[in-house]
């Protein structure tokens, strides 16, 4: 929440096309970032996996760099090998505790691994060919394609945006100290983490997580606050919130008491592998007569993913005020998800990235991490006061409106507002165009 | 004030002796702790030692591996709290509450309440059995039972819960509800929140705690970033912040945990870690060890051998009191000028109403699980990092403005007014104070 804007030197709703945005086709974070800065290079992401015009050797090679990791993932119901497959894994994306501070620059297996790819055969080499016709500021949304374009001598600017609340060793290059790789972070413990892993403090900004512009509404937030008084109405239905916190709210609570409190819509996002898709059914059997009343509403989302919204549509029925949000293309989806959380209340989501969706004024409910960068996202989302734990759910019925009831999903909605960074987007946009930014700098919190 | 009613708790452990202790104002300052009070029959205080003994054994076996572990799971089982939901009925008595029910029916506890019985004003207890001794034993006058957790177990609603004229003073939401489920009806329900000592409230308003919670404010936020989000609140309801008029102590750690093998070396972890800061004056550290002389001398050769010795009484503070009503005294007198307590999460997770940040140490037992939870939702509390590092994860949070968050947090959120509340109702007054909302 920028409390102390500098005047204005320059607008943001018209840069167009100064850079080239990179994701992977690798789950959704890194997708997400990417689609929220796509405004940059004229609407365009390039997939570094998966563009236009690939050769097929750079695509065989991602693959099977993909692949190895899929692999060893679903071994893990098998006894013994599968615990061995995951402990790869696990091993090539720990995240060692931060306390003691130490130096914790020495490259891991999993960054070898890349660089081989990256310098024997040829990984990124074609892409970085193909846009140092054309060098302009890249921002890489998954560090690949950064040590990639900077191995084989892209002219550009390279800056990447990681996307957890605390990452791997496997985001920085084999050599942190000579690399010229910039990082734009989503919080601050990133931004420590990162100088444990040798990243000097002069390369690395503190952003906040690039979050869809047309959620926050320009650096004065017009839209989110305008959401957020909308919401508070909804998850406050006593007014104990309100009543706490009048003061503070301005214009958010003045005109948050005059929207009449209608039913909450809570959005479960929390993905489609076996145990999840299972979450979603419990929970809609939960909610059934609470539909049925229109107490609340549902949205069910499937993402990308056909056979997660048939399972749902087959779970669902006929049952009322329930939506099932899925597009087969991944901007599509994100551009329809991004229309319909201004609408929605409370997110149910894993710690994903999502988590910094908190920002815009939103409580999450937060599913069991998976991995240890979802770990400590749900760590960040509890400190911030942004999220808390999910209950059973099989009760969801009870808890969910015992918490609203009470306002404590209006405190969490206002504590994510307040404390966790919005205006990642900005800050990214001033930071690669190398100007001053009008966004105060957001304070350190770990 | 003069005596309107009988204030008892047991000698066992603080919990029930600290909340008994902030309502001595009904009794004109007079507590009987019902396991130790002048003229107790000799059976009774056999009973008393035979079960406090048994709880104190496991408890201190809990840091050995395997058995303590077996033991203290054994105990906790007993005492499980079971999940809230789906509401259900849980009114069925629990095996601790029958046994404690014979014990009664034997006839343990009927001379302490023939004693209070020559005196028949209500009866206001921290401890279930006194609650269950005095309904069994006839005694005329109302009795009231103060929860001590944020959550409780069966063992603290009487046998048949239906029919019983005890009256509750829940510490939270939680503890109403769950009280409802054991079968107490809700007309026997006050919802007043866990009495907070009054010397650190200052009435309705709480003047005293507003006093003391900008002074903590200003050491919380070295770099006002709390106060920069939170300004017009602040201002509106504490006025405003000069912190160089507002600033009454240096930024203080109160270490309270308990005497247990694995929470005194917590202390001394912590103790080492800040050595550094210690001797910089950057922090001073209360390490409370109430009552148990052999744990002050344990902290003070520790504090020793770091080469702390010349801070001892300056930097690093090990109070130690005779009894518990000076330590109660002296503890309460300490809050004013402390920053940030560390403590399990026991009873004292209720003094984050009083503005105090709470580095949760690993709770034990159920309740105290119950106890984090409630901690952590209020947004008054978050678990201590590694004892080991104090040094840097507690300045790292400090530097934030973290912990002034949490301080705001806890004295939003968490109710403030248990003893007040409390106080009208024996009396039969009508409250001035706003009622609790139900904050589960």
């Amino acid at each position: 929440m920028p409390n102390n804007l500098m005047p204005p030197s320059h607008r943001h709703d018209q840069t167009t096309d100064v850079a080239y945005i990179i994701d992977v086709d690798m789950g959704y974070g890194h997708a997400r970032a990417a689609h929220s800065l796509k405004h940059l290079a004229g609407g365009q992401v390039i997939t570094a996996n998966d563009y236009q015009g690939m050769i097929e050797s750079e695509r065989l090679t991602w693959k099977h760099w993909r692949e190895a990791y899929e692999t060893l993932s679903r071994l893990r119901p098998i006894p013994l090998i599968g615990k061995i497959a995951f402990g790869i894994v696990e091993k090539a994306q720990e995240i060692s505790d931060f306390y003691p501070r130490r130096d914790l620059s020495k490259p891991n297996f999993s960054v070898r691994q890349v660089y081989q790819l990256i310098e024997r055969r040829g990984l990124g080499h074609e892409l970085t060919q193909r846009l140092n016709r054309n060098p302009k500021p890249v921002i890489c949304t998954h560090p690949v394609p950064a040590f990639a374009l900077e191995t084989h001598g892209y002219r550009g600017e390279i800056w990447c945006v990681p996307t957890d609340a605390d990452v791997a060793r496997a985001w920085v290059a084999m050599n942190p100290k000579q690399s010229r790789i910039r990082y734009c972070c989503a919080n601050g413990r990133l931004v420590e983490r990162l100088q444990l892993y040798g990243v000097p403090a002069s390369r690395l900004t503190l952003t906040g997580f690039p979050l869809p512009q047309e959620l926050i509404g320009g650096v004065e937030s017009s839209v989110l606050k305008g959401d957020l008084a909308r919401r508070l109405a909804v998850l406050d239905p006593n007014g104990f919130f309100r009543e706490h916190y009048q003061y503070e709210f301005g214009t958010s609570a003045e005109r948050s008491h005059s929207y009449v409190s209608a039913p909450p819509t809570l959005m479960y996002c929390v993905g489609g592998a076996g145990a999840q898709r299972n979450i979603g059914r419990q929970l809609i059997k939960s909610l059934a007569s609470r539909l049925k009343r229109e107490e609340l509403r549902l949205i069910l989302v499937a993402g990308t993913r056909k056979d997660v919204a048939e399972y749902y549509r087959q779970v669902v029925g006929r049952a009322r005020s329930v939506e099932i949000l899925y597009h087969r293309q991944r901007a599509d989806y994100f551009t329809a998800m991004n229309r319909t959380l201004h609408t929605v209340d409370i997110l149910w989501t894993k710690p994903s990235e999502l988590s910094f969706y908190t920002a815009l004024g939103l409580p999450i409910v937060m599913a069991p991490p998976l991995g240890r960068q979802e770990e400590f996202n749900a760590i960040w989302l509890t400190q911030v006061g942004g999220g808390m734990m999910q209950g059973d759910p099989r009760y969801t019925h009870e808890w969910l409106f015992d918490w609203l009831n009470s306002g404590g999903f209006a405190r969490a909605a206002w504590n994510g507002f307040v404390e966790a960074p919005t205006h990642g987007v900005y800050r990214i946009e001033d930071a690669v165009l190398g100007r001053a930014s009008e966004l105060e700098v957001p304070p350190l919190i770990v | 004030m003069k005596k309107i009613a009988h204030i008892v708790d047991v000698d066992m452990g603080y919990g029930h002796a600290r909340a008994a202790y902030a309502l001595k104002d009904l009794s004109a300052g007079e507590i009987i702790s019902a396991n130790n009070y002048r003229g107790i029959p000799k059976s009774d205080l056999n009973m008393w030692q035979r079960s406090r003994k048994a709880y104190e054994t496991i408890s201190r076996l809990k840091p050995l591996p395997f058995i303590g572990d077996l033991a203290f799971n054994l105990m906790d089982e007993f005492q499980e709290i079971p999940a809230f939901y789906p509401r259900r009925d849980l009114s069925r008595p629990s095996l601790q509450l029958r046994q404690i029910y014979r014990m009664i029916d034997k006839g343990f506890g009927s001379h302490l309440i023939e004693m209070l019985r020559n005196e028949p004003i209500p009866l206001v207890t921290t401890f279930f059995t006194v609650a269950f001794m005095a309904e069994a034993n006839g005694y005329p006058g109302a009795i009231y039972l103060v929860t001590t957790d944020a959550d409780i177990a069966r063992h603290w609603a009487p046998l048949v819960p239906q029919r019983s004229k005890i009256r509750y003073f829940a510490a939270n939401g939680r503890c109403k509800e769950r009280l409802m489920l054991y079968g107490v009806r809700e007309s026997q329900i006050f919802l007043t929140g866990f009495p907070l000592p009054k010397e650190l409230v200052g009435g309705y308003p709480e003047r005293q705690l507003q006093k003391d919670l900008l002074s903590r404010i200003c050491n919380l936020d070295p770099n006002g970033i709390f106060y920069d989000r939170y300004e017009k609140t602040i201002k509106t309801k504490l006025g405003p912040a000069r912190c160089e008029l507002n600033k009454t102590h240096p930024l203080t750690l109160a270490f309270s945990v308990g005497g247990a093998g694995a929470q005194k070396q917590l202390g001394v972890d912590v103790m080492k870690s800040l050595r550094r800061e210690i001797r910089e004056r950057k922090i001073r550290l209360a390490l409370f060890a109430g009552i148990r002389t052999n744990v002050a001398e344990l902290y003070v050769d520790a504090i020793k051998k770091v080469g702390l010795e010349r801070e001892l009484g300056r930097g690093v503070i090990v109070p130690i009191y005779k009894n518990r009503h000076d330590y109660f005294v002296a503890f309460s007198a300490f809050l004013r000028e402390t920053d940030l307590l560390m403590t399990k999460p026991s009873e004292l997770s209720f003094y984050t109403a009083l503005g105090l940040p709470i580095l949760i140490a690993p709770p034990i037992g159920s309740q105290e699980k119950f106890n984090s939870i409630w901690l952590q939702y209020v947004g008054g509390g978050v678990p201590m990092g590694d004892p080991r590092y104090t040094n840097e994860w507690l300045f790292d949070w400090l530097n934030s403005g973290g912990l002034a968050r949490m301080a705001w947090s806890g004295y939003i959120e968490a109710p403030t007014h248990g003893a007040y509340r409390i106080e009208e109702i024996v009396a039969g007054r009508k409250s001035e104070i706003h009622p609790l909302p139900l904050i589960v």
